[in-house]
């Protein structure tokens, strides 16, 4: 269960941000918005050295004291970024990927619907109610 | 000529999700350059009427199925033979009228409108209305002139996408119905 | 920074070393004894054996041991004083007598022999340590387990020893947590775990392991984070948070600087940042936890004060030193201490100490590459400037980092950051900036509510009508009441009431977009564009000007929008008239101008548009767009807006969609479309060299006169360079042009003409060599016009291209023959022989050759007059001239590629050519013949013809043409058709040069066409000289006329 879901188009523009809904939604703009810096590196690393061109996900980004965030690039450069509670340690790393497939598989979605202009934000319903069950509930 | 050689069980394969993608991509222009929803709904009806009237042709050649003697064989034809055959899917027969004249097709799922979204500015769009179209081309090209519509559609939030078939009349042969 | 309460005893961080002190030198007066403490102590390299030296006066009083109690009474009992280590005896020497030169000797032995003392001691005193631990059990001495095994381990870094210090201190580590925790002593476990933590990861970066430091460091923080302790302290605990992450921050940074390679995930930034984020708690904690009254006083006596003035021990609480129960024995002076903890707290600089950490955090994260960390923590480090009331310092980081959140369009924090900005803009009175941070606030970028954008908007147009505004909310009201202040005073001040603002790198709340109509107009047609205006704040707001600048400034005066509004009428008609704009709808503002003549061929671009708001008479503020409109985020909305398959809402004829607009913001001025028409009138293809006339018509159809009408014409530019050197151009015919004639004649006035009136000029061009060329005839008028009741001058120009072929006129062919029309190969010296020329027309056009002469070489001459014989005659295509010249080379020497015959040159023109039309000559080098010495030249002296039965008298000619006697045997053949007499066979001999003739006397039989007697010529000297050569020379048969009959007058007339 994520506190964050974000979508970030290729020029580093949120095209999606969704985060739980009583913590200070700032901070996790931030969040997002500083991990950033790692996805460019991290990019900018994989072109370089010949790895597996297809492993589109990033790990772990960087911890902090209360948070983990992860990272996911396609081939688009379309990023998705997740923000998860440090104390949920039963979340592991396979299960994070497999949130990131499901995203990713949405996303694809989103873009096929010929209503959507690729580069606005995200409104898709759909999209909303598949981030929705993957996000903490809080009552 | 080439074409009876092929006929028979082998459809050619083509990905699903072009097609998907190729007619949202033309209702969509069709929603930039017609001022309003009822326009864009006329003109899929047109074309899907002048598919319609082609189609009939190969559908014909290709399942082999001979003249309908009744209504309620033409709704069994359409349903488990052509739909399944061009779309892949096979709606339901349901809601017949009492005086077998009128029935509903009912698709759970409609290869038209997968990943489709409304946005809230199309209420009135008849999104698969070119299905429609074809329907009343195919039909009127084997003297039925029918009426075909969506009165439940899984865009609009309904649970399933109904069509609604209308029996109006046998056409004769010396009066064509004409292409519009 | 003052020492704090927070910070570890410098004892802690220094590097433990053997402590040495030396007592009775005089390092003061005494010469020697100064270069003896010199010796010890300076330049102590790190190679040199690890002593901390000291001199202490000879009459020093060394402090007793304190007693060692055994009982749990003292918890943890390490104290520092100054920078003496009181439970270490020192090791002292007494030096005396000294000698300089052996001293210097002994010096390293001396140093050694302390080291070695020191070490020894030490291990002694780890072993004494140790063996009390003996007498020790863990339920009832827990507290002094720790206390050995801290000692154990600094005793081992005394002796250098790291690596059983740091296992020592590990285990301390985790004894100190072992213990049990109560409110009252969780801060002098947390002070000590975190002094035992500090030593460990110190350690580690030392070992080069900085994996286990931050390992250690996190389990630290893990087992500590909760332990929070008393609730009304807890900013405290994270006061105590933030120095831990800070001291380990400064570790890392230490070790770094040693050598150690951080990454962008795992350097010292993180841990400033979490510092800086503790030291916030700390704030937030404070704040409501220290908010006393302004009437509760600061307890008297000072709860906090201690006899000694620090504390015994590390961690406790000054009011209940050395007291080992957790049951509080006197609540009410725990209220009490706890009272002055938190007012003295109040006194706390927090910003100052968030702004530090922050920065710390800045440069490490610029350091490893992470620019948005940079930002946000720059964001952060402003926020706490405005907490801290410092609104100048807190302005300048938010406004710098702006414009990263904005390149990248992450909208809501840069609203959130832009809020800030307003309020310190706000607080400080500054205008400037309040107006620009309000300008961004309403726009389409913020992600502000519309009640939020209303509050906004009320009060920039009261700035605008030179009001104060409403204070910003959530601000601090003491700083308020100093803003109003402000405020006030700023509304009072006349001067400095325009501020124009460059809104291009922001997204304000109007957007502008200029286009001209076209991208390029006609000098003669005036020329137009519109700017468009949107606005996308809450209510419509009202501009008082709007000016257009031109890279030409003279046309700025045409493109001015104003309408004299008072201050007052700012609020009120605000939909109507067009300078209100109504919020989401595209404005239009039409202007046109008349172009300068002078900026024909160029652009006019507009450099800027400017928007008044507000007027004169309160406060202006003009917004400044660079070029022709456009933001910082309307380059990608045109781009997203350009793929859209949004259905556009059918607008009214007079609106435009928004979307729609592209911004044009420079128009091409071009001249006036011409009314003339130019012809060309000629005879293709031109032949090379002749003086080919082109007939140029031109017709004015203006409507008026047209002056200074010029005429350009010749070969288009930029062909190649060989055809320009071979083409020439003159308007006068009559004179043959010559290479120094240019290619192009260019700016011939021809007058002026009157609408309808016609002229025609004649243009003659010589092309030397064959090919296709493009001319080019280029007419320029002038003609004056009026556009929107203003008369202009304009140019204008016309041209027509075309293309002639030049072709060769004629082809001339030269060959060398015998006097009896034979091909040779080779002319013989001194023998006569024919040139012949054939000169075939390859021209279209029918040629008149005027005349032909033929220049001979001086190694050649001409046997008789070099008349011309093609003179006058008319060639049509296809046709050919001959001509044929007999000539003679003396004999030459051998002559490598032949002897130079000459030249032949052929005057020629067009037969339709007018007789002004100079004659062109053709110059045709003849080609080069070989020259070959015979030694015999035969020619024969015949008539034409023979009758039968009638003598033939014919004389050969042999001429020795030798230096030398010539033998010569000669025959004569006889022949059926002749009898002759002469000599049948003769041998001759010819001297040198001369001639020998032959006579004989041939008597046809027969008549016809007939075979002479074959003369047979052998030269005795020349064997290989053949007869055939030699006969060459003379003919071989001859026309005999059968015997005349004689006629009688009347078969005449019958015939």
């Amino acid at each position: 269960m994520a506190v964050c879901i974000a979508v970030i188009a290729k020029e580093n523009y949120p095209l999606y941000i969704r985060s739980a809904p009583t913590e200070n939604e700032l901070k996790f703009h931030y969040m997002v918005h500083t991990s950033l810096d790692v996805v460019d590196e991290k990019i900018s690393a994989m072109g370089k050295a010949l790895v597996d061109q297809r492993e589109l996900y990033l790990g772990l980004l960087y911890p902090t004291e209360d948070y983990k965030v992860y990272g996911y690039v396609t081939n688009s450069k379309v990023k998705f970024v997740m923000v998860v509670d440090s104390s949920n340690t039963a979340l592991r790393d396979n299960e994070i990927r497999s949130m990131f497939r499901k995203l990713h598989n949405s996303y694809t979605d989103v873009m096929c619907n010929p209503f959507y202009n690729p580069g606005d934000r995200i409104q898709s319903r759909a999209f909303d109610n598949m981030v929705m069950s993957m996000m903490v509930q809080v009552c | 000529m080439s074409r009876q050689a092929n006929r028979g069980t082998e459809s050619k394969k083509m990905s699903s999700e072009l097609f998907t993608l190729t007619y949202g991509a033309l209702v969509t222009q069709l929603c930039k350059d017609y001022e309003n929803d009822e326009d864009v709904n006329k003109q899929l009806d047109k074309m899907g009427y002048n598919i319609g009237v082609r189609l009939i042709e190969d559908f014909l050649a290709r399942s082999n199925v001979g003249r309908c003697h009744d209504f309620r064989e033409t709704a069994d034809v359409i349903a488990k033979v052509a739909f399944k055959m061009y779309l892949g899917i096979t709606p339901s027969i349901t809601n017949w009228s009492p005086a077998g004249d009128e029935f509903s097709l009912i698709l759970e799922n409609n290869p038209l409108v997968d990943f489709v979204e409304l946005p809230d500015n199309h209420s009135s769009l008849i999104y698969s209305n070119l299905l429609c179209g074809v329907l009343r081309g195919a039909l009127e090209m084997v003297q039925m002139a029918v009426e075909a519509k969506f009165v439940q559609d899984t865009l609009k939030g309904d649970g399933v996408t109904e069509i609604r078939m209308r029996f109006i009349r046998r056409i004769e042969d010396n009066l064509p119905a004409g292409e519009e | 920074m003052s020492p704090t309460q927070w910070d570890f005893p410098v004892e802690l961080c220094c590097r433990p070393m053997a402590f040495v002190t030396l007592t009775g030198l005089d390092v003061v007066y005494n010469a020697v004894h100064r270069a003896v403490w010199d010796a010890f102590c300076a330049n102590r390299r790190a190679d040199r054996v690890p002593i901390s030296f000291k001199v202490l006066p000879g009459d020093h009083e060394y402090p007793k041991c304190r007693p060692k109690v055994m009982t749990p009474l003292s918890l943890l009992g390490f104290y520092f004083q100054g920078s003496k280590i009181l439970f270490l005896k020192t090791v002292w020497f007494n030096v005396t007598l000294i000698f300089e030169c052996w001293f210097f000797l002994i010096f390293n032995r001396l140093e050694n022999a302390f080291y070695e003392h020191a070490q020894t001691y030490y291990y002694t005193e780890i072993r004494r340590v140790k063996s009390h631990k003996e007498f020790l059990n863990k339920t009832t001495h827990q507290l002094l387990f720790v206390r050995h095994q801290f000692k154990i381990a600094f005793f081992s870094e005394l002796k250098q020893d790291t690596q059983n210090a740091l296992k020592n201190y590990r285990t301390a580590y985790n004894l100190v947590h072992e213990l049990r925790a109560h409110e009252t002593n969780i801060l002098e476990i947390k002070t000590m775990a975190g002094f035992i933590n500090y030593k460990i990861c110190r350690l580690c970066f030392q070992h080069n392991t900085p994996l286990d430091a931050i390992a250690q460091f996190r389990k630290h923080i893990d087992l500590c984070k909760k332990k929070i302790g008393s609730a009304e302290l807890s900013f405290e605990h994270a006061a105590w948070m933030s120095k831990q992450f800070q001291a380990f921050g400064d570790l890392f940074d230490e070790a770094i600087k040693l050598g150690l390679t951080a990454i962008q995930t795992q350097n010292p930034g993180f841990y400033y940042q979490q510092a800086a984020y503790y030291a916030q708690e700390r704030k937030q904690l404070a704040k409501a936890l220290c908010n006393h009254e302004a009437s509760v006083m600061y307890p008297n006596p000072d709860p906090l004060e201690t006899q000694t003035g620090v504390l015994d021990f590390y961690g406790q609480r000054s009011w209940r030193q050395g007291i080992l129960s957790f049951d509080l024995s006197d609540p009410e002076k725990e209220k009490v201490g706890i009272l002055a903890i938190q007012l003295k707290e109040r006194n706390v600089v927090h910003s100052e100490i968030i702004i530090t950490l922050l920065s710390n955090a800045v440069a490490q994260f610029k350091k490893y590459k992470c620019p948005r960390m940079k930002s946000h923590l720059m964001v952060q480090m402003g926020e706490e400037y405005y907490y801290a009331k410092d609104y100048t310092k807190a302005l300048k980081l938010l406004d710098y980092v702006m414009c990263d959140y904005r390149s990248e369009g992450w909208w809501t924090l840069l609203t959130s950051i832009l809020t800030t900005a307003l309020k310190c803009s706000y607080l400080m009175a500054q205008l400037k900036d309040y107006i620009t941070y309000s300008l961004e606030l309403l726009g389409r970028a913020s992600t502000l509510k519309d009640d939020q954008k209303s509050r906004i908007e009320k009060n920039l147009i009261n700035v605008l009508m030179n009001e104060s505004p409403d204070p910003e909310p959530d601000c601090d009201i003491l700083a308020v009441k100093t803003a109003q202040k402000l405020w006030s005073d700023r509304v009072s001040l006349a001067g400095s009431n325009i501020f124009t603002i460059g809104v291009q790198d922001f997204v304000p709340f109007v957007q502008c977009k200029a286009k001209f109509h076209a991208p390029s107009f006609h000098v003669d047609v005036p020329v137009q564009f519109d700017v468009y205006l949107k606005a996308d704040c809450p209510h419509p707001i009202r501009f008082s000007k709007l000016c257009v600048s031109f890279n030409n400034q003279e046309y700025n005066q045409f493109c001015v929008i104003e309408e004299a509004s008072k201050a007052s009428e700012v609020l009120e008609n605000l939909t109507q008239g067009k300078m209100c704009l109504v919020p989401g709808k595209t404005r239009k503002l039409s202007f046109k101008f008349v172009a300068k003549t002078e900026d024909v061929g160029k652009k006019i671009e507009i450099t800027s548009v400017d928007l008044a708001l507000g007027n004169e008479t309160g406060r202006c503020v003009v917004l400044n767009w660079q070029g022709g409109g456009g933001d910082a985020a309307s380059s990608q909305e045109a781009l997203q807006a350009a793929r859209s398959f949004k259905r556009r809402p059918k607008l009214p004829d007079s609106e435009v969609h928004w979307d729609s607009i592209i911004i044009q913001a420079s128009t091409m001025i071009i001249s006036r479309v011409p009314n003339i028409s130019v012809h060309l009138h000629h005879e293709p293809p031109a032949l090379t060299n002749e003086m080919y006339c082109l007939v140029v018509t031109v017709q004015s159809h203006e409507k008026t006169q047209i002056r200074d009408v010029k005429l350009t014409a010749g070969l288009k530019p930029g062909q190649d360079a060989n055809l320009t050197q071979k083409t020439h151009v003159t308007l006068h015919g009559s004179e043959l042009c010559d290479e120094s004639y240019p290619a192009l004649l260019t700016d011939i006035p021809v007058g002026d003409l009157q609408p309808g009136e016609q002229l025609e000029k004649m243009m003659y061009v010589r092309c030397g060599t064959v090919g296709s060329r493009m001319f080019l005839v280029y007419v320029s008028y002038l003609i004056n016009t009026t556009v929107e009741e203003k008369e202009i001058v304009c140019k204008c120009h016309k041209d027509e291209t075309v293309t002639i072929e030049t072709v060769f006129p004629f082809d001339v062919a030269v060959k060398f023959v015998s006097t009896k029309f034979e091909h040779l190969e080779r002319v013989y010296a001194d023998i006569p022989f024919l040139l012949m020329t054939d000169l075939l027309s390859a021209s279209p056009w029918a040629l008149t050759i005027v005349s032909s002469e033929l220049q001979l070489a001086p190694s050649m001459t001409a046997s008789d007059q070099l008349e011309s014989q093609v003179d006058k005659v008319v060639l049509q295509t296809g046709e050919s001239a001959s001509e044929c010249f007999c000539l003679r080379c003396p004999s030459v020497g051998n002559v490598e590629g032949g002897v130079a015959t000459g030249h032949y040159i052929i005057s020629w023109k067009r037969a339709s050519a007018m007789d002004d039309i100079p004659v062109i000559s053709t110059v045709i080098t003849l080609p080069h013949v070989i020259v070959e010495n015979i030694p015999l030249h035969v020619n024969a002296e015949l008539p034409s013809f023979g009758r039968v039965r009638e003598s033939l008298p014919v004389k050969y000619h042999l001429q020795n043409k030798t230096h030398l006697v010539q033998d010569v045997e000669i025959s004569v053949e006889p022949s059926d058709a002749f009898m002759f007499s002469g000599l049948k066979q003769i041998r001759l001999r010819i001297l040198p040069g001369t001639e020998q003739e032959m006579l004989y006397n041939f008597y046809p039989l027969m008549a016809g066409y007939q075979q002479l007697p074959s003369l047979s010529i052998h030269l005795l000297r020349f064997p290989n000289f053949t007869n055939q050569l030699l006969k060459r020379f003379i003919p071989t048969s001859i026309f005999v006329k059968p015997q005349g009959r004689l006629m009688d007058d009347t078969s005449i007339a019958a015939a």
